[in-house]
């Protein structure tokens, strides 16, 4: 009984033997010259002499992005919640008292949360497993768009709101808020800038996004127009108009890649 | 023998030394993991110099008890996938002549050199022609020998998932491959 007990391979040594089995199967088939792949020569000497270069010129500029994960995303949040705070604690929107507060709530949640997604994707380290296509692709635009559809959202309970949409006129009202949505999210560009230790594929896209989420909170809790055309134009576009002035200021920037050879 | 744990340890805390011997212990690894599909040695080394600048700037974040392995292959793997899709590439196939070039000749050389290398280019081949994550899968399992749980770690995969991925993707390198014997 107890011989018949130790013969029996665990699951660990079951998985091991058919992992072995299939290796064993695909070298039979295609050769064992792949299991045998030669080392590569390289002058090693020289490649790591041109990172140990580097690694001091980057000291020269105390890099920030050497911090902990947790504490380049906590300070990069932190910069676009306290410029939140100070304005709702010193100059928050006009009509703050009659706004609906299940609304605001709701709005500054959902532009927050995805603020924070886009940050987290950001700063990703790169030891992380890549993150998955679907959501490497949907979350930049999914943030674009998210002001948008909020700005289209209808605000019902405005019938008594003492501010009207239309005191001036649309076109001067939408460049106030671009320029006020640009400025206050200098600071987070920045930051993010700083932080990040690599430009991950599709950068300036997450970075426009993340940008006009954070711009769009920031206008949420200080700018008292409510009408739909001037959401529209001079809050919901804040985040395409980053991303167009990244994509122009992009290639003026240093680059955190470090080409070595190239 | 100082472990791969201790050394990144030691280079957390500012010893110059363990950097170095982390490099000459995993450069050559790398640089045979980028070499497959990318063609200039120009890059697949610059891409080894970039995985070790980036280990080095993520080194407060790493933990005591984490393996240091994974995490230079997830860099390194991260970084090749970055690359090919910068570059909007398929991973390229090396031509004779240049595997023969930057390659050491492996110590046991059997059976017939020549057609063992023709053999060696024909596989390669037909693993530039599969999708990216079933050749992701396989390169890892066959050629860094890694075991399947290892690579769900580093892909972020199930396990299942992993093993369905290097199924098919087994079965697509054989119908290539006879594909190729045909032709």
């Amino acid at each position: 009984m107890k011989e018949k007990r130790s013969s029996k391979p665990t699951p660990s040594q079951q998985q091991h033997t058919q992992e072995g089995s299939l290796r064993e199967q695909w070298e039979q088939e295609c050769g064992p010259v792949l299991a045998q792949d030669p080392i590569p020569t390289a002058d090693f000497d020289r490649m790591f002499r041109q990172i140990e270069t580097t690694i001091q010129q980057e000291q020269t500029h105390s890099p920030w992005y050497e911090w902990g994960t947790h504490k380049r995303y906590m300070a990069t949040l932190s910069v676009v919640l306290v410029l939140a705070g100070l304005i709702l604690l010193f100059r928050p929107r006009a009509d703050l008292h009659l706004y609906p507060t299940y609304r605001m709530i709701f709005i500054v949640c959902l532009l927050g949360i995805f603020f924070a997604f886009h940050v987290w994707y950001l700063l990703r380290p790169l030891y992380k497993p890549a993150p998955s296509w679907l959501a490497q692709h949907l979350l930049p635009w999914f943030g674009l768009f998210l002001p948008l559809i909020l700005a289209l959202w209808p605000l019902a309970s405005h019938t008594t709101h003492s501010h009207s949409p239309h005191t001036s006129s649309i076109l001067k009202e939408t460049v106030v808020c671009l320029v006020l949505g640009c400025v206050s999210t200098a600071p987070f560009f920045w930051f993010s800038y700083r932080m990040a230790r690599h430009q991950p594929i599709g950068y300036l896209l997450l970075s426009g996004a993340a940008g006009g989420l954070a711009g769009n909170l920031i206008l949420q809790l200080f700018c008292p127009k409510f009408g739909t055309v001037h959401l529209v134009l001079g809050h919901a576009t804040l985040g395409f108009l980053l991303w167009l002035i990244l994509s122009i200021l992009h290639k003026r920037l240093p680059n955190r890649h470090s080409h070595f050879l190239s | 023998m100082y472990t791969d744990e201790e050394l990144m340890i030691a280079h957390r805390t500012g010893d110059p030394q363990a950097f170095r011997l982390l490099f000459d212990r995993y450069a050559p690894l790398l640089l045979r993991l980028m070499k497959r599909g990318i063609h200039r040695a120009s890059d697949a080394q610059d891409l080894v110099q970039q995985t070790f600048l980036q280990l080095h700037r993520a080194r407060h974040d790493y933990r005591v008890d984490a393996l240091l392995r994974p995490w230079l292959m997830t860099i390194a793997l991260n970084l090749k996938r970055e690359f090919l899709r910068r570059s909007q590439r398929r991973p390229e196939i090396l031509t004779p002549e240049f595997a023969t070039e930057s390659a050491v000749e492996p110590p046991h050389a059997p059976y017939d050199p020549v057609e063992q290398r023709q053999q060696a280019q024909r596989v390669r081949a037909a693993l530039t022609l599969l999708p990216d994550n079933q050749r992701e899968v396989i390169e890892l399992h066959w050629f860094e020998d890694m075991s399947f749980p290892e690579i769900a770690d580093l892909l972020n995969a199930s396990l299942s998932a992993v093993k369905v991925r290097a199924h098919r993707g087994y079965k697509l390198l054989k119908e290539h491959l006879a594909d190729t014997a045909s032709s």
